[in-house]
């Protein structure tokens, strides 16, 4: 059964492989006017535009230049052969290249590259200008509290024989001065009017 | 191959310059056909046709003659394409127009310089089949080029451009309807030759 989908495509196929379809679909082109037509269209369109990318060439005198612009392409392209004693020279040249060279990148990808390193310093220099956090955390701390004693001493009054032998004071004189005394409950008081020095 | 190509390209292999150039002038047009097609800019075609000579050169040590030395060069010059593609754009992009074809970039193209009827038939048919590629990508035009020009299978342009056999039907089949579009018969060729034939 004949379809005019399939036989077209099947035209293009035939045509474009340089085989004439009359011979393949002979049949379809028979019964169909469509296909027919279809098939001097497009016969007509392959042709025209093979013939005219073929006749597009440029005119003989144009080749003589080509070939000789080529052949200087070649000798330029063509690597410099490294002599023994240049070894050292191009590996300085070949480190100072590193160092000086440039690199294709795309336009997006170089914004973004600048873009990320700019991110990376604003974000590094503001983490180390922040201020510290401030914690407070309780911590006891032992504190000794110092209680004042009051101790009332009493002290023998040394008489003047004593005066004149001191008493040896025992190592601890406080406990030694205290050990055995008694305070007086009456103190005689005798008071002498006008009398001299040696009068009772 | 014959004799004298593999001689050839054994002597190029040696680093014959002078070799690989007598290559070069055998494959040349082809190659620039190719590049004037895909590009749509004389210049712009040597510039492209040449970068695959240099390439090839570079590479002509790895030709181990599992395939004809044109289906390996054909190999390099659409990778060349592709990559020239994606590392850049071609200094002309808009359409072609028939000042610029009749002006001294057509006469780089076409051989004949005189305005002779044929001549300028074939130059407007020229400037249809560059608009019909202009409005094309890139890789369309590369995939209708080398279906309908260089006779490649579907399969095998689908394996060297990394992409479906479906993607190739596609990109052909839009390239084969602009063109029929763009080469009506029924559009107003006869009054554009006539006013052309007065300009020249």
């Amino acid at each position: 059964m004949h379809n005019c989908k399939t036989t077209r495509e099947r035209l293009t196929e035939l045509l474009l492989d340089d085989i004439d379809p009359r011979a393949v679909l002979a049949a379809e082109l028979r019964e169909c006017a469509e296909c027919r037509e279809e098939f001097v269209e497009l016969s007509e369109t392959l042709r025209v535009t093979r013939r005219l990318i073929e006749t597009a060439t440029p005119p003989e005198s144009y080749w003589p230049g080509y070939h000789v612009r080529l052949k200087e392409r070649l000798r330029a392209a063509q690597q410099p052969r490294v002599e023994p004693g240049q070894y050292q020279a191009d590996r300085r040249r070949g480190l100072t290249r590193i160092f000086f060279s440039s690199i294709r990148v795309p336009v997006p990808v170089g914004l973004a590259l600048i873009l990320l390193f700019g991110l990376a310093i604003f974000f590094s220099t503001r983490v180390s200008v922040a201020e510290p956090v401030i914690v407070q955390v309780p911590i006891e701390v032992p504190v000794i509290h110092e209680k004042p004693v009051e101790r009332i001493v009493y002290r023998e009054k040394p008489s003047r024989r004593s005066r004149r032998a001191p008493i040896a004071v025992p190592h601890d004189s406080t406990v030694a001065s205290l050990e055995g005394f008694k305070p007086a409950d009456e103190v005689k008081l005798t008071v002498i009017k006008g009398g001299s020095g040696n009068e009772k | 191959m014959t004799d004298n190509e593999n001689d050839l390209i054994r002597r190029a292999q040696a680093d014959d310059a002078n070799a690989f150039c007598s290559l070069a002038e055998r494959y040349a047009r082809r190659i620039y056909l190719l590049a004037l097609h895909y590009c749509r800019n004389a210049q712009d075609a040597e510039d492209l046709s040449q970068e695959v000579w240099l390439k090839a050169y570079q590479a002509l040590a790895g030709f181990r003659s599992d395939s004809s030395f044109y289906t390996w060069l054909r190999r390099i010059t659409i990778n060349a394409f592709l990559n020239h593609q994606r590392a850049s754009s071609f200094r002309y992009q808009g359409q072609t127009t028939i000042v610029e074809l009749l002006g001294a970039d057509s006469e780089t193209i076409f051989e004949s310089r005189a305005a002779s009827p044929e001549t300028v038939y074939n130059k407007v048919l020229f400037e249809s089949v560059m608009d019909a590629l202009a409005e094309l990508t890139p890789s369309q035009r590369l995939m209708f080029l080398l279906r309908h020009y260089e006779g490649m299978s579907y399969d095998e342009i689908a394996a060297v451009m990394n992409c479906s056999t479906g993607t190739v039907k596609k990109g052909v089949s839009r390239a084969i309807s602009k063109l029929r579009a763009k080469l009506d018969t029924n559009n107003d060729e006869p009054e554009r030759l006539t006013r052309l034939a007065a300009e020249c």
